[in-house]
């Protein structure tokens, strides 16, 4: 080599030239691949009490960004008449697929709710590979789908986003359309903040992540009533580096929940009979009454 | 294929707690005037890849050049970072204050700033400004120097100061190479518990442990 400059120039050209060629958006899913949905052997494992009856649950198939997605819609639990004309659409976390959620929905069906949940691209049986744009894509077709349905009044769809689902809860209701209530747990407040989480520099996600996931830029945006639930021990998505980013740019009205004890997904297992109060009591609050 | 990817993927999530030493090693010997050099390094926390716990692969080249006798400059580009499609940059230099007799270390201290550019989102530029102390025994040509010392990083949110501890050893491998190997202890000010990435050393929970290799290239033949 004669010239280490001449060298060093050519390297930074190269640099400079540099397209993204990995990213961390991959980290940011861990779906897991199922041919059949509900089988007891695999709902067991989460804690399922198989309390809903057959006749309630229907499956439902949706087409996104060309990949066809799989879903449930599960009629309230009948002797809740009053909380049966709410529907939840449920976003759910990172991990797994329905399966893991199933005893969420178990939650909401015991408090009355109708409830929708699907898997994002790549997730259980559906199709495609999960990315920021697919998943704001499943979130939005699967909005549509419960609008569409006729059984149900489409003016009291709640969302409810958990974890990394927040994300795809607060992008469709800010920017796809208003529900009337939103609630999101244990929501991380960006991928810049997961970011600074690992390390430490002010660097924004953008640097290493492609998908806009951003509950603290869309937060103020979602143009309903919020309910934020979130563990002062929450393991993962640490209170004290996320909550109150997001906390403080929303908007009124908003309620919150803050408890001890609960790990990143163990609110309900902690809080018991409290937790269908709160979120009975929020959407009675701001969507029934 | 996507395992891989994802591997690689999981793996570079550190990306921003490796930046905080950027991948380098410490220049402990002053070059002499006019010497040059080329450093590659790679550095970060040891996290775990699937089952296999390791160092981070964030990576650092520096062009090392001797201002004067006691002097050094260096320029650095960072490969890592560019394969997420940003810049990374770095320049400094490093002056040796004192070199190492007897039980007196010698004493380098150096200045860099370290220039990050996201070219997927414009406008988050970000400068940080980086100071270092490290002192060394050079005890004699047998002997691998040995030097510890702390760098600290500097920005404008909090934690408004990052430092990682440092202690190493640089290995001459003939007259024109050395090798460098460190333990970096980064961020020890910080409760290094309940992080999004679960780093494998934590001492007294705070921070992450890790490890640098460099090696540096000179031109010239290396002052002893």
């Amino acid at each position: 080599m004669k010239s280490p400059r001449l060298f060093m120039f050519f390297i930074l050209l190269l640099f400079l030239n540099c397209p993204r060629i990995i990213s961390l958006d991959d980290f940011l899913f861990d779906p897991v691949a199922v041919d059949e949905y509900l089988r007891p052997e695999d709902l067991a494992e989460w804690g399922t009490r198989f309390i809903i009856p057959d006749s309630l649950i229907e499956a439902v198939e949706l087409t996104s960004l060309g990949n066809r997605i799989y879903g449930f819609f599960v009629k309230g639990h009948p002797d809740s008449v009053v909380n049966n004309g709410v529907t939840i659409l449920y976003f759910e976390g990172k991990d797994e697929n329905i399966n893991r959620y199933w005893v969420r929905v178990e939650y909401f069906w015991e408090m009355g709710f109708n409830v929708f949940i699907f898997d994002y691209q790549g997730y259980g049986r559906s199709e495609g590979t999960p990315s920021g744009d697919a998943l704001f894509s499943d979130g939005h077709e699967a909005l549509m789908y419960v609008k569409s349905r006729t059984d149900i009044d489409t003016a009291k769809i709640v969302f409810y986003g958990f974890s990394l689902g927040t994300f795809v809860t607060t992008y469709v209701a800010a920017e796809v359309a208003h529900p009337a209530a939103t609630i999101i747990e244990a929501a991380p407040a960006s991928a810049t903040a997961l970011l600074r989480d690992s390390g430490l520099l002010n660097l924004t996600g953008s640097y290493v992540v492609d998908a806009d996931f951003d509950n603290e830029k869309r937060i103020a945006s979602i143009g309903s009533p919020l309910f934020m639930i979130h563990s002062r021990d929450d393991d993962f998505v640490v209170f004290d580096r996320h909550a109150p980013l997001i906390w403080d740019k929303a908007v009124q009205p908003k309620e919150h929940l803050w408890i001890d004890d609960a790990d990143h997904d163990g609110i309900q297992e902690v809080l018991g009979l409290a937790y269908n109060n709160a979120v009975i009591g929020f959407i009675r609050h701001f969507v029934i009454d | 294929m996507k395992v891989g990817m994802k591997a690689v993927a999981y793996a570079c999530l550190t990306i921003c707690f490796i930046i905080l030493a950027c991948g380098t090693v410490a220049s402990v010997k002053p070059m002499g005037a006019g010497n040059k050099a080329l450093v590659f390094s790679v550095a970060g926390p040891v996290a775990p890849v699937y089952d296999i716990k390791m160092p981070m692969p964030y990576s650092v080249l520096r062009y090392r050049f001797g201002l004067n006798d006691n002097t050094d400059a260096y320029i650095g580009i960072h490969p890592t970072l560019g394969l997420f499609g940003n810049i990374g940059l770095d320049a400094g230099v490093t002056r040796h204050f004192a070199r190492s007799l007897g039980w007196r270390p010698g004493i380098s201290a150096g200045m860099s700033l370290y220039g990050f550019y996201d070219f997927v989102e414009l406008g988050n530029a970000r400068l940080y400004p980086e100071l270092s102390l490290i002192l060394s025994y050079d005890v004699s040509e047998r002997v691998p120097v040995i030097y510890f010392g702390i760098e600290n990083m500097f920005q404008l949110t909090k934690p408004y100061v990052v430092p990682v501890c440092l202690v190493g050893s640089e290995f001459a491998l003939g007259s024109r190479v050395a090798l460098s190997v460190e333990a970096r202890w980064y961020a020890p000010t910080e409760s290094g518990d309940d992080r999004v990435v679960d780093y494998t050393i934590i001492p007294f929970g705070q921070g992450a442990l890790g490890f640098a290799l460099g090696f540096t290239y000179s031109f010239s033949r290396r002052q002893q």
